[in-house]
């Protein structure tokens, strides 16, 4: 049975221009650019945690950034509910979509502007998006959304101002914000990774909560594959840009076919000294995203790397049940 | 976006300002800082009542370069005589020929004639010189009429009574007609001492006169010379103040021509701190400006603007302010004008570059996914997290502006006819206060900007602690 | 025998507010090729635990009592001559949290090495030099990359020019304080890869500093978790995560989900950490226990050997 798409994407790309000096830019015919996402297409369904995995550099923040339309894609299409929101030029038309498409940050002492008080943190979306239609109205939604995130009584937190309060409050008041439009798609960009480990849990905890109640579709962006196998229903492995694999959790993680998700799952350290595994050595560290390898981008590392690898990019084929790998030789 | 109307509003923006205030408060430095600048802006309110005279308009009080009035605490300087007024209240001396004298407002004498024999009268009014220490100058003012003059010639001669009795003739007037005028007879002036026969160098006539502490005369002498016997003359005599100049005055003294250097002081608190914060706060407001539309919209409107303010920056202010001075004015509402122009432009530097960093910041971007449009962001988050330098650049400013004005008055190109301190160091330059070691005119100036200047410092100081540990991060 | 022993050992930072008692009374030691594992979350005290034992330490903290032994010397005692001469980098080095951004960007990771080793011995330039070529090897950097300056290296490298500077006077323990935290997984399982090598070819001891317990079932061979400046469980790498004893030892390898194995509940520890300056009377973690009885919020609990193989735990319920 098909599910509601929520999201898909097609074909994105989206390349970063490097700042030259003025003379050397006069010179050189092609201007380098960083291939940080590199024509990747799938698709996220309604209601699922959608985990996109990776090492740093691997594009996966800038693709969360690109499907909210908050860096626009240098190609390729996201379309949010059958609309193609890279295609909207008129800035009224974005603005009202925006509603339905919320982002959570990492790093909760950035994402909260240090100069408004917490109620006008959690306010301005509101505010902006003009959807409540009275003061009252508009303190009991912040309230509520306060609540949710077990920041209660809410006014004890609405007066304050964020250097008042600890990391791990001011996440879940970034949380809150995203959360208080109700919107029907969120991004979160490592949401718990600057906070300490105990804190973890309960931050989400909770949002995991919210996620249920609002059957809001997400997209989990985060470097700890061990979370993402917590967190996520389907994931999908990023590396210089590409999409290596993607499939359901449990199946990605029990069985990988990639050699890259191989490497990445082994390398995760875990929290029981008995437990053994293999031991998957991978050469070298991840090339520059200036000069992507040609061919396979990971065959300058990749164990069983052949000749096809050197020449030929493989293309994501579907392997199994809703997973897909681009491989030439699967695992 | 209601702003402060809503009770949440207003509460965070109490809240704002009881968290800064108890962050201020912290630094000690600054609440020096900013105790003076009140102080200064109190003396700024109050000066049309703590100045007891017109900075430029009441000359002679004293004598020039006089000394203030506190000196006479150490004893060399006990017996300094301060300046007396005496208002004179003739009274009658001799009056042989009992001609007729009214007094009242104005003295009147009557001579109705009735013999060819000169007839004399004389007026006198005692005052008392308290003072060891004889005065340098003293000076009489008085209005004088003679009319219904007939046949006759008079002769009206000033002198004083000196300790001994002796007269010493200070000024005499012989006409046979009708006269009049306001007499003014300063006793250093040129004309007095050669009339009297004094040389005008090396002589003092109030050296001469007073002598030591004592009871002093003035002395009126009219000589009426009939021609024949219906000769008549009235002369009248009103408004007559004797002004013996003080060597002492005031709180801080006399400049040269004798006027209050404390007066002076107090009205230059009003012009200094009106041009420091009017000139900081419209410089401050147009670099702000510039600087985060720069760095806000990037790209080629950035690069212009940049460039435009590099080559503003290398044109020298000083001698374009002169320049400019001299032709279009010299109103102190101008150079608040110029100052301005040039000093936003160091600001919207610094403003551009923070507005570079904030820019990248998450909750720029997480306003932006709400629905921020460029507008909203420049006033809702850009400015409120710039204003912390922009303030603590614009209490730094003041001081640039304050002494950037007394620098042009030193140099003579402020406005005359208004009273600042730097026209009272140019004053002071130009009349020879170095040469006469006047101390009391020299410093009190100087410190006063210094320590405006300083206080401004120090808040700016304490400003600048507060305003970047919040833009810090915390871990 | 053991190599390093710390006993009982108090450091207080003092503010003008009172005494911050960072470290409180802790106890353990680490043997001749042992690798202890310190672990904690940010603020219980394991960063200044090493800088105890280094003695670098601001001007405002102070060592109250207690000792630290490393083969019959009391470290406490001796004095800052001593320590910078002998002890400093010859037998016990350091790598800083965040050291690999502490590089310093003018010089080449070549002389910035053999700073280290001239500063110290009484070598030659080209010995010198000669022995960095060799570290360098050891933790797995091609040797021509001498003359690199730090930004033209790798996250991964530049934790390993650090490692090879902590080991150019040939220490006897390395103290290595959250090693990995800035980098990837897969670079983070090369540097753990070399430490254990060098552990192996080089008899070397280790303390690792880390929030992270996983790093340390991995790569130690006893752990001691701290808690707000104290020691709240020790022992054995595989009995502590296998048998955890302490409330706060349990909630927190329960905090860190698995890749391996099913997929578990995350757990969590409410409340917060306790500030340091009064902490709460008894046991510290009283607040956030659900296990607190009334002794817990009255006698601090003293470190215990609880079973037979040196496991000791910090609590009132044994």
């Amino acid at each position: 049975m098909p599910k509601d798409i929520a999201i898909e994407v097609r074909n994105l790309v989206k390349h970063f221009p490097i700042s030259m000096g003025f003379f050397k830019s006069l010179t050189t015919r092609q201007a380098p650019v960083v291939h940080a996402v590199d024509d990747i297409s799938f698709k996220i369904y309604k209601g699922e945690i959608f985990g996109l995995v990776g090492e740093s550099g691997c594009g996966k923040t800038t693709t969360g950034r690109c499907l909210i339309n908050l860096t626009e894609p240098t190609s390729g299409e996201v379309h949010f509910n059958g609309v193609n929101i890279t295609a909207i030029s008129e800035e009224n038309k974005m603005r009202k979509l925006r509603k339905n498409m919320q982002i959570i940050f990492q790093d909760p002492y950035e994402s909260l502007n240090p100069r408004m008080g917490i109620f006008d943190i959690v306010a301005e979306p509101l505010r902006l998006q003009k959807i409540t239609k009275s003061q009252d109205e508009l303190r009991k939604r912040v309230a509520g959304a306060l609540e949710d995130l077990d920041l209660a009584p809410p006014e004890e937190f609405m007066y304050r101002f964020p250097h008042e309060l600890s990391g791990g409050q001011r996440q879940r008041i970034a949380i809150a914000r995203a959360f208080v439009l109700e919107p029907e798609f969120l991004v979160a960009d490592e949401p718990v990774s600057m906070l300490d480990v105990s804190i973890r849990s309960e931050v989400l905890k909770l949002l995991l909560t919210l996620i249920e109640k609002s059957h809001s579709s997400f997209l989990y962006i985060t470097h700890d594959v061990a979370l993402a196998r917590h967190m996520c229903d389907r994931l999908g492995v990023m590396y210089l840009g590409k999409i290596v694999e993607m499939g359901p959790t449990e199946g990605l993680i029990r069985k990988p076919s990639h050699p890259y998700t191989e490497a990445l799952i082994a390398a995760v350290p875990v929290p029981d000294p008995t437990s053994r595994r293999i031991e998957v050595t991978i050469k070298g560290e991840v090339p520059s995203a200036i000069n992507p390898p040609p061919g396979c981008r990971f065959h300058t590392r990749c164990p069983y790397a052949k000749k096809i690898c050197e020449t030929k990019e493989p293309q994501l084929k579907e392997v199994g049940k809703d997973t897909y790998v681009a491989c030439h030789f699967p695992l | 976006m209601s702003f402060l109307t809503s009770k949440e509003n207003r509460k965070l923006f109490l809240r704002k300002i009881k968290n800064f205030w108890l962050d201020f408060r912290r630094n000690r430095i600054g609440l020096v800082g900013l105790t003076t600048i009140l102080i200064y802006v109190i003396v700024a309110f109050a000066s049309p009542w703590m100045a007891p005279y017109h900075p430029i308009r009441d000359t002679r009080l004293a004598q020039g370069y006089a000394m203030p009035e506190w000196v006479t605490i150490l004893p060399q300087n006990a017996d300094l005589p301060r300046t007396q007024i005496e208002r004179i209240y003739w009274t009658v001396s001799e009056n042989p020929q009992l001609i007729d004298i009214q007094f009242g407002e104005q003295v009147i004498v009557n001579y109705l004639g009735g013999q060819i024999k000169p007839a004399h009268v004389w007026l006198i009014y005692n005052f008392n010189y308290p003072h060891d220490v004889p005065p340098k100058t003293f000076q009489t003012t008085f209005s004088w009429s003679t009319d219904l003059v007939e046949n006759l010639t008079y002769s009206i001669n000033l002198g004083a009574v000196r300790l001994n009795d002796t007269v010493q003739p200070v000024w005499w007037l012989d006409s046979n007609q009708d006269g009049g005028g306001n007499a003014f007879i300063n006793s250093e002036g040129i004309e007095t001492l050669i009339m009297i026969g004094l040389d005008p160098v090396k002589d003092n006539l109030a050296r001469r006169i007073f002598t030591g502490k004592g009871e002093y005369g003035l002395l009126l002498h009219l000589v009426f010379m009939p021609a024949s016997e219906d000769a008549t003359c009235r002369f009248t005599f009103k408004n007559g103040e004797l002004r013996i100049l003080g060597l002492v005055h005031g709180v801080l003294g006399a400049d040269n021509a004798g006027r209050d250097l404390y007066s002076q002081l107090i009205v230059g608190v009003r012009i200094s701190l009106t041009i420091g914060l009017l000139a900081a706060v419209i410089s401050t407001s147009i670099g702000v400006l510039v600087g985060v539309v720069s760095g806000y919209t990037g790209g080629f409107v950035d690069e212009i603007t940049m460039r435009i303010v590099d080559i503003l920056l290398c044109l020298p202010v000083l001698p374009l302010l002169l320049t400019l001075m001299f032709m279009y004015g010299k109103s102190p509402y101008y150079l608040i004008l110029i100052i301005a122009v040039f000093w936003w432009l160091g600001l919207s530097r610094i403003i551009r570059s923070q507005v570079l960093s904030l820019r990248e910041m998450p909750f720029i971007e997480a306003a932006k996914a709400a629905g921020a449009g460029r507008f909203y962001t420049v006033f809702r988050h850009l400015i409120p997290n710039v204003l912390p330098v922009a303030f603590a650049n614009m209490v730094l400013a003041v001081p640039g502006a304050i002494i950037t004005e007394a620098s042009l008055s030193f140099l003579g190109f402020g406005d005359p006819a208004t009273s600042t301190w730097g026209r009272m160091l140019n004053h002071a330059f130009s009349y020879g206060a170095f040469t006469h070691m006047a101390w009391w005119w020299i410093f009190p100036p100087g410190l006063a900007i210094v320590c405006l200047c300083l206080a401004f410092v120090f808040v700016g100081h304490a400003v600048d602690e507060i305003a970047n540990p919040r833009l810090r991060r915390r871990r | 025998m053991a190599l390093l022993n710390v006993e009982n050992l108090k450091m207080y930072y003092e503010t003008l507010r009172g005494y911050v008692k960072a470290v409180d009374d802790i106890t353990f030691d680490v043997g001749k090729k042992e690798a202890l594992g310190l672990a904690g979350e940010s603020g219980c005290g394991k960063t200044s635990t090493a800088l105890a034992i280094l003695r670098l330490l601001p001007w405002n903290a102070k060592i109250i009592g207690g000792s630290i032994t490393l083969d019959g010397t009391d470290l406490v005692k001796i004095s800052n001559k001593e320590l910078r001469q002998k002890i400093r980098w010859k037998k016990i080095s350091m790598i800083f949290q965040g050291a690999m951004n502490a590089l310093h960007p003018i010089f080449n990771i070549g002389q910035q090495i053999t700073e280290g080793i001239l500063a110290h011995e009484d070598v030659s330039k080209k010995e010198a030099l000669e022995r960095t070529s060799k570290l360098l090897e050891l933790v797995g950097i091609e040797a021509e990359k001498i003359n690199r300056y730090p930004h033209e290296l790798s996250g991964g490298m530049k934790q390993r020019v650090v490692t090879a500077m902590a080991l150019a006077c040939n220490p006897s323990l390395v103290i290595a304080d959250e090693p990995t935290t800035a980098l990837d997984v897969i670079v983070q399982a090369q540097v753990l890869k070399v430490m254990k090598e060098l552990q192996q070819k080089l008899d070397l001891s280790w303390i690792l500093i880390t929030h992270d317990l996983s790093l340390i079932a991995e790569t130690c061979h006893k752990s001691a978790i701290m808690y707000a400046g104290k020691i709240v469980e020790y022992g054995g790498v595989v009995t502590i995560f296998k048998a955890p004893l302490h409330p706060y030892t349990k909630k927190l390898i329960s905090a860190f989900p698995s890749i391996v194995g099913s997929k578990t509940e995350l757990a969590s520890i409410s409340g917060f950490p306790p500030d340091l300056l009064n902490p709460p009377q008894g046991c510290r973690f009283h607040p956030r226990c659900d296990y607190a009885k009334e002794i817990c919020k009255t006698k601090d609990p003293p470190l215990k050997e609880e079973t037979s193989n040196d496991h000791y735990v910090a609590c009132h319920l044994y």
